[in-house]
């Protein structure tokens, strides 16, 4: 009767080191957010030009939702941070969407989207560098 | 034993009705929605599902509360241009940080989330035309 308690016990405490191992494991994993980058945004001193983008582009990063640039909007360049261009979207929502979500406009380099900058937090993002084509309005 | 889940579905449904918004409808409201003044911005908070209705979390922008996350309900908050974090708290917060310009008017839909113990709302900035769409079909909550 003793032994059949001990082995009991044993199990129940397996049983909740095991819940207690998922539950940390989901509330770590919950809050995994996206690297970030302190970066000084030099913007235009005047108003920057307009831009398209001609095809589509889908921008991947690290623990967060991958972002569809969609074909024929349009963005507006803000300026530089040291990593590359800063361009804002004027007809598209782009977000860092993970555990929380920041809003994002798009940092190209060399003709390819390198990442996001963050307005709130000041920071870059870093994606998988993707090639897109964004030409001035009316080129 | 059919009585007794007839019983329960009844309870279901009510706890789930009850907790929906129950004002007046978008489009109903949309008239007495004063015009924007020119030094601010718009924010139209709105939830869709009716799911985890008992989740209702206070809404706050930087900190101070404006509302609250109740289903397929919406407000809305007009603010100087800036910086703002929305957020919703229950067993954990989250939050959404965006931007506000002079005119702007934007959108953000509250999702709800499974917690560990208890559901999560998050604040998430859609575009226009899906925020427009969609909040027609949400009731004003707000005042």
């Amino acid at each position: 009767m003793i032994e059949a308690h001990f082995v009991l016990e044993g199990r129940l405490e397996v049983r909740l080191r095991v819940f207690l191992v998922l539950a940390v494991f989901l509330v770590s994993g919950c809050s995994v957010d996206q690297v970030r980058v302190e970066q000084q945004l030099a913007p235009l001193p005047d108003e920057g030009a307009l831009y398209q983008l001609h095809s589509s582009a889908s921008v991947k990063a690290r623990n967060v939702r991958t972002v569809e640039l969609r074909r024929d909007t349009h963005w507006r360049l803000l300026g530089s941070i040291e990593k590359g261009q800063v361009f804002e979207p004027i007809d598209q929502v782009v977000t860092v969407n993970g555990f929380n979500v920041h809003e994002a406009y798009i940092v190209v380099r060399e003709g390819r989207v390198i990442g996001y900058y963050l307005p709130y937090e000041k920071s870059f993002v870093e994606a998988e560098p993707v090639k897109i084509d964004l030409a001035e309005n009316g080129e | 034993m059919k009585y007794k889940m007839q019983f329960i579905l009844a309870a279901i449904i009510i706890v789930a009705v009850s907790g929906c918004a129950s004002g007046p409808g978008f489009r109903e409201y949309e008239s007495s929605i004063p015009p924007l003044t020119e030094d601010a911005g718009r924010i139209y908070m709105y939830r869709t599902s009716a799911l985890g209705a008992a989740i209702q979390p206070k809404v706050k922008v930087n900190g101070e509360e404006v509302g609250k996350a109740a289903p397929q309900g919406f407000f809305f908050v007009d603010l100087p241009p800036g910086e703002y974090e929305i957020s919703a708290s229950t067993e954990a917060k989250r939050s959404l940080t965006m931007t506000l310009d002079e005119g702007e008017i934007r959108y953000i839909r509250l999702e709800i989330k499974m917690g560990l113990f208890a559901g999560h709302i998050k604040p998430v900035l859609v575009d226009d035309s899906v925020g427009r769409e969609q909040i027609v079909d949400t009731k004003y909550i707000g005042d």
